[in-house]
């Protein structure tokens, strides 16, 4: 149809500011989209983490941040508790089972965990996984250790390579070197932070302190692997403990049992709460974010329309021209409309597209720096939603100055007066 | 169609009309009376501001006057809907503006083929021998502008041929009536005779009236009458 023709030419004629345009919509999408995308796959891959998981147990604290520290691997714990105050809530008649998680070394920015061989065996992530070896088995030796997906990979670690664990988290602090650790074993990917994570047994942990005092090394101390080995370890604090119940009724009853334990001051969370919890205090930000990047869309859409409305009076003679040859306000408004209209899909695609790339393109830097997986997925029913809602503002931008575009073509009658 | 009582009727009458128009410097004009014979070439003579632009939307159906009749082809244009009165303007009316009758980026032959768009019957009409673009093609042809001119944007083409292609425009489908405003006036004394001399050449082939107005009278004894507009226009501020 030579109107459709005569449309696109006129747009092709300004083609920069249709550019321009074009670019500024995109951009406000892809940061909407982004936004939504990377809030969703947060949430997913931290409510994803942790299943199968009646309480954790940890020393008093916040709830949130014993739930960070002891699953998540973020931040630290700030006390211990004790080996017998774990013991005697592991014995009771509720506890199906229960593991004990000790956290605090590192190797090459990954974190170390110390743990028993239950901790592959009732560890569940994502709608009750378990862990699953894709090479070797849980460790045998003392020193042995079974490595995380992501550690496996970023550090080229296989079966049989020896690795030496650093005190503390950071890079820079003093390394287990007299005490290197065999790779006994590697899981497969979680998209969890178990994916960085080397596991290492209890008793481990106790022997490569063995000649350690309070947070250093004694100079001049290594009792040889050997004797390690035929000492009596024994653990006497830990971060945490997973505990899974016989009954999930019970829950309730042995979250306040231990939040009232006379011994020590502890506390158990309930994951799944806890998470909730966090999403309440962190849904104000989200909403924040949602509704800057929402803004930056709207900007982008005024900013076609004050595009369309500042080529009204240049196109005034092309408007009178298409009023003179029959064309009525249907015309008149119709292409002005269609132009909002294409411009606002040509943003939403160019934008949605410029996010994809991204995504796909980043995703295992993401996962790897933050643990947030990213699936490249189509967009979900809220994002078809959003991108709907933006189309459509793109067709009311343009009916404004379709209609102004109309009412003046009335003035001017037949002849542009100018 | 509208050619019920042929001897008789004009193409153009006006009667008692009055229109004024809104707006900042609001004002009116009046015609007693006017008429258009069929197949007439009429000639109004009358400088800018002598209310020409505005007879002309009145006549073209773009506005609507307070009061008065206005028949066109023997309708009544005060009974046609606004959509209607579109309709209407695009399959009988071809109209010539003094300048920039074209949209500068599309080709000649789409800004011939145009007015198609908006008429069916004139769409019928020049699809009659070959196809609407076939003829389209002609009438650029017989109009002088070159082959090779035919899809170049008409930004690209000079001023005199931007005229004759839009004279190519009023005349395809064969419209009754040629609604032309100075539709030489940016032409060389040379190029607007032979403007002309196309012009009504190709009228008579399709049996078209033309108006013509103009504030130049070196053409007007071409035309089989003229008229001074302030004969005929009463105009004022509206106060």
């Amino acid at each position: 149809m030579i109107v459709v023709r005569l449309a696109l030419q006129s747009l092709r004629n300004r083609w920069i500011t249709a550019l321009l345009t074009i670019i500024s919509i995109s951009l406000s999408v892809a940061l909407l989209l982004g936004v939504e995308k990377v809030r969703t796959a947060a949430r997913d891959s931290f409510s994803s983490t942790i299943s199968g998981t009646d309480l954790i147990i940890g020393a008093r604290t916040g709830d949130i941040q014993l739930l960070l520290y002891s699953v998540f691997r973020l931040g630290n714990a700030t006390n211990n508790m004790s080996w017998k105050s774990y013991r005697d809530i592991a014995k009771r008649g509720e506890v199906k089972w229960a593991v004990p998680l000790s956290l605090g070394d590192s190797h090459r920015g990954f974190r170390v965990l110390a743990t028993t061989a239950d901790y592959f065996k009732y560890y569940q992530y994502r709608d009750h996984q378990p862990l699953q070896f894709t090479e070797g088995q849980v460790f045998g030796d003392l020193f042995d250790t079974v490595i995380g997906a992501d550690v496996a990979k970023t550090l080229r670690y296989k079966l049989g390579d020896k690795v030496v664990i650093s005190h503390g988290i950071s890079a820079i602090g003093q390394k287990h070197d007299a005490r290197p650790f065999t790779i006994s074993g590697i899981l497969k990917k979680t998209g969890t932070p178990v994916d960085r994570t080397l596991h290492i047994s209890l008793k481990a942990m106790e022997a490569i302190h063995v000649d350690w005092g309070t947070g250093m090394k004694m100079p001049g101390r290594t009792t040889p692997a050997t004797v390690l080995r035929r000492m009596p370890l024994r653990t006497k604090v830990i971060t945490a403990a997973l505990v899974g119940l016989k009954s999930r009724m019970q829950t309730f009853a042995m979250q306040r049992h231990v939040n009232n334990y006379r011994a020590e001051p502890l506390t158990a969370v309930i994951p799944g709460m806890t998470l909730y919890k966090m999403w309440a205090l962190v849904g104000t930000a989200e909403t924040a974010l949602i509704a800057v990047s929402a803004l930056v869309v709207t900007t982008a859409i005024l900013g076609m329309m004050i595009m369309i409305f500042s080529t009204l009076n240049e196109r005034r003679r092309e408007i009178s021209i298409l009023r003179s040859v029959g064309a009525g306000p249907k015309t008149i408004i119709g292409l002005l409309v269609s132009e909002a209209v294409i411009l606002t899909a040509l943003g939403i695609v160019v934008g949605a597209g410029m996010l994809y790339a991204l995504l796909w393109a980043s995703r295992s830097a993401i996962d790897q720096h933050y643990g947030i997986y990213l699936a490249v997925t189509a967009p979900s029913q809220n994002e078809y939603w959003a991108l709907g809602a933006i189309l459509l503002g793109g067709f009311v931008a343009g009916l404004l100055p379709a209609w102004r575009a109309y009412r003046v073509s009335l003035a001017d009658g037949m002849i542009v007066r100018t | 169609m509208i050619e019920t009582d042929e001897k008789t009727q004009d193409d153009v009458e006006l009667d008692n009309v009055l229109f004024s128009w809104p707006g900042k410097h609001p004002f009116w004009i009046s015609i007693d009376s006017f008429s258009l014979a069929r197949n007439e070439r009429l000639f109004l003579l009358g400088p800018s501001g002598s209310g020409k632009s505005t007879l002309l939307s009145l006549i073209t159906g773009i506005v609507q006057p307070q009061k008065g009749k206005l028949n066109i082809l023997g309708t009544n244009l005060g009974s046609l809907s606004g959509s209607a009165r579109d309709r209407f303007r695009a399959e009988h009316f071809g109209i010539i503006f003094q300048m920039f009758n074209l949209l500068p980026y599309g080709t000649a032959i789409d800004n011939v083929m145009l007015p198609l768009q908006f008429a069916p019957k004139r769409s019928k009409r020049a699809a009659q021998n070959g196809g609407a673009r076939h003829e389209a093609h002609k009438l650029l042809t017989a109009l002088g502008i070159d082959e090779n001119l035919h899809n170049k944007p008409a930004a690209r083409l000079s001023v005199g041929q931007q005229q004759r292609v839009a004279g190519a425009r009023a005349l395809i489908g064969s419209p009754q009536i040629i609604i032309a405003d100075e539709p030489t006036s940016a032409l060389d004394r040379d190029r607007q005779r032979d403007f002309l001399d196309l012009l009504f050449s190709q009228a008579n082939e399709t049996g078209t009236s033309i108006l013509m107005v103009s504030h130049d009278d070196s053409h007007q004894n071409r035309f089989d009458r003229s008229v001074h507009l302030s004969e005929l226009i009463k105009t004022g501020e509206t106060t």
